[in-house]
């Protein structure tokens, strides 16, 4: 009997077929076999060793991240990140500048250095650059200068948002913000827009290793400057006075509350 | 048991074979000696504490260099044997195709494991040389000295390990059905590159704009992939005095031997139907 050659490449078509469907079932058993355990392991490990946020991928320079990624050199590829957009920020380059810049923070996100230093960048050097480019201070009309400095601040704050967003325990990033809407509005408006500043304040208190400073400059600014928030700030600040360990965290938040929360009477 | 020791000298033989190749040694002294450099360059860090900056480099060292000896070794090896016809000479013999590939992946992994070892012993020389320098300095302030631990860098050198055994196994499940060594080689870097960002599809699949059927896509492309980056925990391991906990690290090793267990026994059903 003559073989049929159509029937043999069928035949071979599906032997091969089931040769790399068998494979793929394998390995599609063994990730679900070891989900659980990957899934266990990743969650602590996540936490620790700050990977990439999908936002900070999407904005950063790809090559960089991918090279941060594979390489494990993160730390030494956010330095040289951050060098360029020195060299950036030498030649008055906004946009080169941000763009290293970012990935530097993308690549080391635990360093504040990179964060801090972008959020300055961002807020005062480059509405200045901005400014000098269309002709200068002198040339460009005030309400374009102030337009100008209002999105610098959104930009540096959007920066910083995004920080806490990824870095939630970390009271820093609250004080940076607050400190520059309380530098940046004061230059903008002539006066600092304390509301604001005071509610990045709080959040900053409210995190566990919030420095001293934060607590009273958030009792000041609230004591001093906004009235409707002050309930709120004394209510904050007895129940720290309340849960304070030592005679000196004690004497601090009492003195605060005296000297700027008083009830009305 | 004969199988074992057919095994065990295939392991043996490729051991020695892929250690006296220049490669190797050329590898472990660029990182040995990057891990030892980095010592002088701490000039370039910003903001972070030397000793993650000097950890860094030999971290990055361990999973680069290791990954570049784990898929060329491999695949060398392996074409070496088909090329030479020396694996048709032994498949000759009573040696199985499975216990020829297994054999191979052995050899290749504990030469991984030599390297891992020698690249952490370096590591850590480095690290308490600068560690001991600041405590002194730390001392001489009244602050509290750094914290580096050694039994957490031998444990992270473990996870490499393992690690490295996964894009080994990887290697030699592509090398089992790959007809060419450039063809091997790119497939086995390409698939270190996907399972590195293993991560970015799983947090894209449980993404809440994401469609239904590009949800249960990515999801399952996520069960085809190992996450590698849940090896990277060196910064906890060595310099967090928090450390990581015994659970995770023992649920880091059992996905990666079940991975490697996997990929492994895919290399040696692909060898089965191969023609040498």
């Amino acid at each position: 009997m003559e073989n049929n050659p159509h029937s043999d490449s069928l035949l071979e078509k599906f032997r091969r077929t089931m040769k790399y469907a068998a494979a793929f079932a394998v390995i599609f058993a063994a990730g679900t076999l070891s989900a659980p355990l990957g899934d266990f392991a990743w969650t602590e490990a996540r936490e620790r060793i700050g990977t990439f946020s999908p936002k900070a991928l999407e904005r950063s320079a790809g090559t960089g991240v991918a090279l941060g990624t594979l390489g494990g050199f993160r730390t030494v590829l956010a330095d040289i990140a951050w060098l360029r957009g020195f060299h950036f920020w030498s030649e008055r380059d906004a946009p080169d500048c941000l763009k290293y810049c970012e990935l530097a923070m993308t690549l080391a996100p635990e360093q504040l250095f990179f964060l801090e230093n972008t959020a300055n960048y961002v807020a005062f050097e480059f509405p200045v650059w901005e400014i000098r480019k269309r002709g200068g201070f002198l040339r460009v009309p005030e309400s374009v200068q102030r337009e100008i400095q209002k999105k610098a601040l959104a930009d540096a704050l959007k920066i910083l948002d995004d920080a806490a967003e990824n870095n939630p325990d970390e009271p820093k990033i609250f004080v940076l913000a607050a400190q520059l809407i309380a530098i940046k509005t004061d230059r903008i408006y002539g006066a600092p827009d304390y509301a604001k500043s005071a509610e990045y304040y709080r959040r900053a208190c409210e995190l566990p290793g919030a420095p001293w400073f934060a607590f009273a400059t958030y009792a000041k600014f609230v004591g001093e400057h906004v009235p409707a928030e002050r309930a709120s700030a004394r209510a904050f600040l007895d129940k720290r006075l309340a849960a304070a360990k030592t005679p000196g965290q004690k004497r601090f938040f009492s003195e605060l509350l005296e000297e700027f929360l008083v009830p009305d009477s | 048991m004969f199988f074992l020791k057919k095994i065990f000298w295939i392991a043996r033989n490729t051991f020695t074979e892929a250690a006296r190749q220049k490669f190797f040694s050329f590898l472990l002294l660029l990182g040995a000696g990057l891990t030892a450099v980095s010592l002088s360059l701490t000039h370039f860090d910003f903001g972070d504490s030397e000793l993650k900056f000097i950890a860094d480099f030999g971290f990055g060292g361990i999973f680069l260099f290791g990954s570049v000896l784990a898929v060329v070794t491999t695949v060398q090896l392996f074409f070496t044997e088909i090329e030479n016809r020396t694996a048709l000479t032994m498949l000759a013999k009573p040696v199985r195709r499975g216990e020829f590939l297994f054999g191979k992946f052995l050899g290749v992994w504990c030469l991984l494991g030599v390297f891992v070892v020698l690249m952490c012993g370096v590591l850590a020389a480095v690290l308490a040389l600068r560690a001991g320098t600041l405590a002194e300095i730390a001392e001489a302030r009244s602050l509290p000295p750094p914290f580096v631990d050694f039994v957490g860098l031998a444990i992270f050198g473990v996870l490499q390990w393992v690690r490295l055994g996964i894009v080994a196994a990887m290697t030699i499940a592509v090398s089992s059905f790959a007809q060419t060594y450039l063809y091997a080689v790119v497939v086995s870097f390409v698939a270190l590159i996907i399972a590195q960002l293993q991560y970015v599809f799983a947090d894209f699949a449980s993404g809440e704009k994401v469609s239904f059927g590009v949800k249960a896509l990515t999801g399952t492309a996520t069960k085809l992939i190992p996450n590698l980056q849940l090896f990277n925990t060196g910064e906890a391991l060595v310099l967090d005095p928090a450390g990581l906990s015994a659970a995770t690290i023992m649920s880091a090793l059992g996905y990666g031997t079940i991975w490697i267990a996997a990929l492994v026994f895919v290399g040696m059903w692909f060898f089965r139907f191969r023609e040498i």
